[in-house]
């Protein structure tokens, strides 16, 4: 297990290489956003970056893939709620 | 703006084997794909070094990158769009730019083909080669307890995939009989190498205790925001599900997958003549002979042309490299047609099986009628069936005439995922042909940009 | 279909979708035909109702006048008649009562936003300047407009640059969705009775003492008392089946189209280049250019770059945002900017219901009473003169123009004179 990061701001870890997507199955936190008009869970489905059910908020910014994207050391990983968000960070 | 003399967009055995081919004649490429490594979908490469890889996997992505002093690999690069002509707006993570290109040879695969379904959206149900991704390349198990459906033999490669994670696979569903399988080294005699290839799967899986149970298909997956357990049934020959006999099986994991959909946008955006292939995915671009497009100079090879699999990709890049360093002038006529012969051979020999398997796979009907008024069928906005049927009864004959009465495709998926299925329910419910029902109509990005990168954009005129 | 229709209308953008409410309204048997082009005005339209925006030339007006440059013949984008900010005003002002009514009729929400407003902003000097010319010309013409300082405009919009000077504030202008309300006025028409006939295009018109007796189209022919031509940039070619000559050329205007965020946008924004809004369902809509380029309906890298460039400047936080799609429209540009509707003198049944350039969407409502009144021979709501097709009868078609009234930027070669009566301030 060697990259640390967090999910709605717990702390975890998965190995070198993982997708976020990866990471968060390793987890069984299967759930990466609520989807806006019904509010209802979304987790990865196509795992090509092309159906983008499983964006996340992802270091601040709404609307990552997160199959798409490696964890980093530190990174900040949240589940989207509804639509995109602009960051407070920018 | 940068010019380039062969562009080629898209990193998988096609673009690759394009890319090597042309070299090999003196052509300058560049290779741009989204992924970190080359590989496309079907050699997918790990992210973490310490994952197996076979040597089969990576020796045409080895090829590519010793041709260092030929090819500019373009990584992590999305092409988003193509502007009069052939000038490309490639996209990284914070700038576009435009490239113009003498030739341009378009590669960007497939993508799967889901039909909607009730449930289909809950966590746990995903693509077959979703699932592959996580196993083969990062070494992690889609679930507990998993369920594979659909038709087409991806889903034997796939399940052979995840038995080398910690998963325990319940069953495979095919929605085809068995017969046509067992009679297809019959029919495609001249291809026993790739009949006994698909054996190999079918025995592994054997001998790991796996059921492969023929003509049924899912017809719901449930749970309350995560997924519990599936509901499937037996089919008739056109697919229609017999539900006075369903059986309900507890899975966390479903794939589910029908084939695969060529990804022909960049070739709608760049203004080549589309045809409706039924049984090779749906729309592709017309071409001839030498991989040429309706558009000059703009080649298209491999799955995004036309669903034929990785040999026929290979095969088809060579070809398109062949075509494109006549082009540019490296080689002449005579070279060209010589040099061709055996590839055009090869490919000739590959085509009894491969239109065997797409005659068993071809979608059939039967899928049309797992969709109820609440089931959503388009994923990004959330609508249902009903909304999409009323717009229909409204005038809604086609993608853009939907978009606007139902806001169908206008979601971040821009219709790619929702669309080839829902062209089907909409051509049942009007009584006319999906191939009238028209493709959707995409636009520039068509693939994630963000503004600010677009703002910082470089290579068009003032 | 259909074989004999009081009245048909040629096209289902939102004009032609407003006409035929209010005639179904008046118990006449309507029928619709509509091809949808690739490129029709009312889809692509980023749906903004700027009544006194646009009639001081802000929004596109302001757009084109900084894209023009050097051949631009004033040093401000001239405003358009106060007439025609009154018949934009009064078709704004129906919006309230007729959004409650369509969502009784159909059942479907055109989001009449109403409290947005519109902030002009202010950059640069120029922009400065501009915007005391502004504030002269609508003080005089009694328009209800404030400025604000850099403090006052970041209160209203939190998020924009920290590099503007100050706005103006229009509380009146605010936005809708235009393909909800084509469609309400549609569904709302047929619900009346009115028939739509989608993807059927306009083959032939049969003529007959001076009256148009019968429309054909690709799914046969409909007789008809009364032709309406809401064609939109498409008019010309039907107007030409009757052997008429219309004012009305497609003016090209691309837009870029974030994916939905979060309310993020309080007003909606006008710079002067680009302007910005963002809709109910979350999307930010960036618009626009304005280019004679005839029926292309391409975009171009380098404008959507600056369209880009132009938002992110006004909005800073707006660069992390994806872009989801881009496109562009055609309106039915008009040399003096002001619609075409109304009856001609060469034919007694038909009738122009087109123009609409860039404040089709706004003047919607009012449009289609009017010209409903002119097919039953009423009195009309509101003074519409102006706007006959009568008053380009009499120029000369092949001489250009160096003066007068702004023109859009063209990228081919062949200027359509304006009309001499152009516009001044009153």
């Amino acid at each position: 297990m060697d990259v640390e990061f967090t999910l709605n701001g717990q702390s975890f870890r998965c190995p070198t290489g993982c997708t976020v997507a990866a990471a968060l199955f390793l987890l069984g936190r299967r759930t990466m956003r609520l989807s806006a008009r019904d509010g209802t869970a979304r987790s990865l489905f196509c795992g090509m970056g092309i159906c983008y059910d499983c964006v996340m908020r992802i270091d601040g910014q709404s609307n990552v893939r997160a199959c798409q994207t490696v964890v980093q050391p530190g990174m900040k990983v949240e589940v989207q709620q509804g639509e995109g968000e602009l960051g407070d960070d920018a | 703006m940068t010019k380039t003399d062969l562009l080629i967009v898209g990193g998988g055995p096609a673009g690759m084997s394009a890319a090597t081919e042309a070299a090999s004649h003196g052509v300058h490429c560049h290779l741009v794909d989204e992924n970190p490594a080359l590989g496309g979908q079907i050699y997918r490469q790990a992210g973490a070094a310490d994952h197996h890889q076979t040597d089969r996997d990576d020796t045409l992505a080895r090829k590519v990158e010793r041709r260092d002093d030929r090819i500019t690999i373009l990584r992590e690069a999305s092409a988003v769009a193509v502007f009069d002509g052939r000038k490309v707006a490639l996209s990284r993570k914070n700038s576009t730019e435009l490239v113009d290109t003498d030739v341009l040879i378009l590669a960007s695969g497939a993508y799967e083909y889901v039909p909607p379904f009730p449930g289909w959206t809950l966590p746990g149900v995903m693509t077959p080669g979703s699932a592959q991704i996580l196993a083969k390349t990062m070494g992690v198990s889609p679930g507990k307890r998993l369920l594979l459906s659909g038709s087409g033999p991806f889903l034997l490669a796939v399940a052979s995939s995840l038995l080398k994670v910690d998963v325990e696979i319940v069953a495979i569903l095919e929605a085809s009989p068995r017969w046509p399988w067992v009679t297809l080294p019959f029919r495609a005699w001249k291809n026993l190498d790739k009949w006994k290839e698909g054996w190999q799967y079918v025995s592994e899986l054997r001998n790991a205790g796996i059921r492969i149970r023929h003509g049924r298909i899912v017809v719901s997956a449930n749970g309350d925001n995560d997924l519990t357990s599936v509901s499937h049934a037996a089919v008739d020959r056109d697919w229609h599900p017999d539900r006075s006999k369903v059986e309900t099986e507890d899975v966390d994991t479903l794939c589910v997958g029908y084939g695969f959909v060529p990804r022909v946008f960049l070739a709608q955006l760049a203004g080549c003549e589309l045809e409706y292939r039924s049984e090779i995915g749906g729309w592709i671009p017309r071409r001839n002979a030498d991989m040429c497009t309706t558009v000059p100079n703009i080649l298209s090879a491999g799955d995004g042309a036309g669903v034929a699999g990785v040999l026929v990709a290979t095969l088809e890049g060579r070809l398109a490299g062949l075509v494109a360093a006549r082009r540019l002038e490296a080689i002449g006529d005579a070279e060209l047609t010589s040099l061709r012969r055996p590839i055009d051979a090869e490919l000739k020999r590959l085509t009894p099986f491969r239109k065997a398997l797409d005659r068993i796979s071809r979608i059939r009907p039967g899928l049309n009628s797992l969709v109820d008024d609440e089931t959503v069928v388009c994923r990004c906005e959330e609508l249902r069936w009903k909304q999409v049927r009323e717009s229909v009864a409204f005038g809604g004959t086609n993608f853009r005439t939907l978009k606007v009465q139902s806001r169908v495709g206008m979601g971040p998926c821009q219709g790619r995922f929702c669309w080839p299925a829902m062209a089907r329910l909409v051509a049942e419910q009007s009584g006319c042909d999906p191939k009238d029902v028209g493709p959707s109509s995409p636009r520039p990005p068509i693939r994630p940009v963000t503004l600010g990168a677009l703002a910082a954009g470089v290579g068009g005129e003032s | 279909m259909n074989r004999h229709s009081d009245v048909v209308v040629v096209g289902g953008g939102v004009i032609g979708c407003s006409v035929a409410w209010s005639l179904s309204k008046r118990g006449l048997s309507v029928t619709l035909v509509d091809k949808s082009f690739p490129g029709r005005a009312t889809s692509a339209s980023a749906g903004g109702l700027w009544p006194i925006g646009e009639s001081i030339g802000l929004g596109c007006g302001v757009i084109y006048h900084a894209a023009a440059g050097e051949e631009s013949p004033g040093e401000h984008p001239e405003p358009l008649p106060s007439d025609f900010m009154n018949f934009l005003c009064e078709s704004n002002n129906r919006f309230p009562s007729l959004s409650a009514e369509l969502v009784r009729q159909t059942g479907l929400d055109i989001e009449a936003e109403s409290g947005t407003g519109l902030l002009y902003l202010l950059f640069t000097e120029k922009d400065e300047k501009h915007a005391d010319y502004l504030l002269d010309w609508v003080g005089i013409n009694g328009a209800r407009v404030s400025r604000l300082s850099q403090r006052e405009a970041l209160e209203k919009e939190p998020l924009l640059s920290p590099d503007l000077r100050g706005a103006i504030h229009f509380p009146g202008d605010n936005q809708v969705n235009p393909m909800y309300l084509a469609e309400a006025l549609k569904r709302g028409a047929c619900a009346n009775g009115a028939r739509f006939v989608s993807e059927t295009e306009v083959t032939g018109l049969t003529l007959r003492n001076n009256s148009v007796k019968e429309v054909r189209t690709t799914r046969g022919s409909i007789a008809c008392g009364a032709l309406v031509n809401a064609a939109g940039a498409w008019s010309v070619r039907l107007a030409r089946m009757a052997g008429l000559e219309l004012a009305v050329y497609p003016v090209r205007g691309q837009i870029v189209c974030t994916h939905a965020l979060k309310k993020t946008l309080h007003c909606n924004l006008s710079a002067s280049h680009c302007y910005l809004l963002q809709k109910a369902h979350g999307e930010v809509l960036i618009g626009s250019t304005t280019e004679r380029c005839e029926y292309d309906v391409g975009v171009r890298f380098e404008d959507l770059c600056a369209l880009s460039a132009g938002a992110v400047r006004a909005v800073p936080a707006l660069q992390e945002a994806g872009v989801k799609r881009t496109w562009a429209g055609l309106r039915p540009g008009t040399p003096d900017e002001l619609p075409i509707l109304g009856p001609v003198a060469q034919l007694g049944n038909y009738f122009n219901a087109t123009g609409g350039f860039r404040t089709g969407i706004v003047a919607a409502p009012l449009t289609g009473e009017i010209v409903a009144a002119y097919v039953t021979e009423d009195a009309l709501p509101f003074p519409a003169e102006p706007f006959l097709q009568s008053r380009f009868d009499d120029v000369n078609r092949d001489a250009p123009s160096s003066t007068g009234p702004r023109e859009a930027r063209t990228s081919a070669e062949t200027p359509f004179a304006p009309s001499p009566l152009g516009h001044r301030r009153d």
